[in-house]
């Protein structure tokens, strides 16, 4: 074969290859649900032929047995070892193709189960309902956070996936989180005890009441707290040397609301900086941030006004002008949004908060029109201050784009070959090589 | 507030050596049935296997259910896996296989039914314009044209940039009949090109630069 003959189609394919769009996390955690469904769908199809011969032995057993000795035993209620599936309901949706959960209400979905338990996906939240037997069921959160409150059964077993993570749990009551996008898990532990098993852990690791766990994959960081998550970021940064972006860091910046790990006991017992609007609203004493995890997002925004955004912006403590920035975001209130993380940057400015701001602002940025050389500028700040924090992969691959689209190819091309040389399996990867090799 | 933080344990959890498994790690703990060798292998391989079916393809759907498709049959028989250390090249030659049976099947429907859809593919490169997006779509036109295998060898060799040896192993033929295979498939795609005054004017004008 002639490199002659082959050279024909390069041009072409060089240029295919350079369109073509790489897997999206959103596309990746849907496809992973989509396939451990079906796969738990074969399991239990393999699995019910026999379970139906060993119900229907159990079942004329125990007929004949309370026949036999007039005991009313089948008078009590259902256990897990009764082959009877428990049956659910959603509230505030529905459940669409392939298990999706589908939310309807600005609070989230709620799926009851008939034994109690209770899975609430939070406003924002995307899930996946998997098996349901007799014994409990298997819930999949591909983004966002839910509240999980099983029902203590003997025999029960509940499972929730969280991206590559596999949360085992029996009576117990917890909020799981992940961002498919920064892949970290975060656990709130309010009751009881689970195990998690995935790739970063050594083997299991068990997190009991009053515990938080934080994971961050791409850091390869596991950390483990007492005291639930009600310490902002920037305390398991400080404790552990993390750099900003460590796994304890980034709830309050997911690209979901995140789950209710509101600072608000400790901020209520911490410093006496600004009593007046440091988040104690007067109702039943919840801060902004529990009521961003709660999905009440326009109540932090309508609460902010009636006490005045500058009043705010130049008084309120740190957790809360990030809440306030967290819902403008949510709510697509970018000029709020930016001058709120702006006040973070100026109020707080050797805080991780700060830094995250600096990505989150070119994220606004890149949604204005015109809005491109601002983003970049934002971009480059965050890489330059948190240069291994949680955002500096996207924050590279938003440069490398934005890049494109405002300064062409060549200092795209530059741009690229960084993102390889740091993250050649990051998820802006393939992106980089078609740039790299467009002509 | 500070003062009061410093006083809450912290306990860091060394993530050891497992903290990225090797793929013979992943391989050995999908064939065990572990929980968490699922989503891990997924995670790892899903973008490559769907990169190779995106260009294969072009269309967005196509490729996110051949990628579905591979990883529901990889996984259901991962127990057939004999070397763990060869996870990676299991789940390519998996994922080719996959792609040529539904270019086969495809084809045999086009014979049947005149196109798959009906239509022409919808091709879909979110990061390029409008003429760009048109553009794409004929060119998948074109490769519609080639036969399973031909297209496939072509698909290997210039989108996926396999040497001609990776081919033959991929596709599991000789080497002499992927060379066949790529003279034959590059003469007819550039002939097809070249009678597409459309396309042929865009990748003149692409190469005569901006």
């Amino acid at each position: 074969m002639t490199r002659g003959a082959e050279q024909a189609p390069d041009g072409v394919a060089a240029w295919v290859r350079a369109a073509s769009a790489p897997m999206t996390a959103a596309q990746q955690q849907a496809g992973l649900q989509a396939v451990t469904f079906r796969l738990e769908q074969d399991r239990r199809r393999r699995v019910q032929p026999g379970r139906r011969l060993l119900v229907a032995l159990a079942c004329a057993g125990a007929v004949a047995g309370a026949v036999a000795l007039g005991l009313p035993r089948l008078a009590r209620g259902p256990g897990p070892s009764d082959a009877q599936p428990l049956t659910f309901v959603v509230e505030g949706g529905a459940i669409g193709d392939g298990g999706y959960v589908l939310s309807e209400t600005p609070s989230g979905a709620r799926v009851r189960f008939s034994e109690g338990t209770e899975v609430h996906l939070l406003p924002g939240a995307r899930g996946r309902l998997g098996r349901v037997d007799a014994t409990g069921a298997r819930f999949a959160i591909e983004q966002g956070a839910a509240e999980v409150s099983v029902t203590p059964r003997p025999g029960a077993r509940w499972l929730v996936d969280a991206g590559p993570f596999l949360i085992t749990v029996r009576g117990t009551v917890f909020t799981a989180a992940w961002d498919a996008g920064g892949e970290r898990l975060d656990i709130d532990m309010k009751k009881g005890r689970v195990s998690v098993t995935g790739p970063v852990a050594e083997g299991e690791v068990s997190v009991r009441a009053g515990q938080h766990l934080a994971v961050n994959v791409p850091r390869k960081e596991v950390v483990l707290r007492e005291g639930e998550a009600r310490v902002p970021a920037s305390d398991g940064v400080t404790s552990s040397g993390d750099d900003g972006g460590g796994a304890s860091g980034w709830a309050a910046r997911g690209t979901s609301p995140p789950p209710a790990h509101a600072p608000v006991e400790r901020d209520r017992g911490g410093s006496s900086a600004e009593p007046g609007v440091r988040g104690r609203l007067g109702d039943r004493g919840r801060s902004w941030t529990a009521w961003l995890a709660a999905g009440e997002l326009d109540r932090v925004l309508a609460d902010a006004e009636r006490r005045g955004v500058g009043t705010v912006l130049a008084q309120a403590p740190e957790a809360e002008l990030a809440a306030l920035a967290d819902a403008a975001r949510y709510r697509r209130r970018g000029e709020l949004a930016r001058r709120a993380l702006l006040a973070e940057r100026a109020r707080f400015p050797r805080s991780s908060r700060a830094r995250d701001a600096a990505f989150l602002l070119g994220r606004i940025e890149e949604d204005r029109s015109g809005g491109g050389p601002r983003a970049l500028e934002w971009y480059d700040r965050y890489l330059e201050e948190a240069p291994t924090g949680a955002f500096a992969s996207e924050a590279l691959g938003r440069k490398m784009t934005a890049t494109d689209r405002t300064r062409g190819v060549e200092p795209t091309r530059a741009v690229a070959r960084e993102y390889l040389r740091r993250f050649p399996e990051g998820s802006y990867a393939n992106a980089a090589r078609a740039f790299v090799e467009r002509p | 507030m500070t003062n009061e933080r410093r006083n809450i344990p912290l306990y860091v959890l060394p993530s050891g050596a497992r903290g990225q498994p090797t793929d013979t790690d992943l391989a050995r703990a999908l064939i065990a049935g572990e929980p968490w060798a699922v989503p891990a292998t997924w995670n790892r391989f899903a973008p490559s296997v769907y990169g190779i079916a995106h260009r294969a393809f072009g269309r967005t759907t196509d490729a996110e259910d051949i990628t579905q498709e591979v990883f529901y049959r990889l996984f259901a028989r991962a127990h057939t896996l004999k070397e763990p250390s060869a996870l990676r090249s299991f789940v390519v030659s998996f994922a080719i296989r996959i792609v040529k049976w539904e270019l086969r099947r495809r084809r045999v429907r086009r014979f049947v039914l005149l196109a798959d859809s009906g239509e022409l593919p919808d091709a879909t490169a979110p990061a390029v314009d409008t003429e760009s997006r048109q553009v794409l779509q004929r060119f998948y036109g074109v490769l519609d044209r080639l036969g399973a295998r031909d297209r496939l060898v072509f698909s290997l060799r210039y989108l996926e940039c396999m040497t001609l040896e990776e081919v033959a192993a991929a596709m599991e033929v000789s080497l002499s009949t992927v060379k066949r295979s790529i003279a034959h498939s590059g003469q007819r795609i550039s002939a097809w090109i070249a009678g597409d005054p459309d396309l042929a004017a865009f990748f003149e004008s692409r190469r005569a630069g901006p």
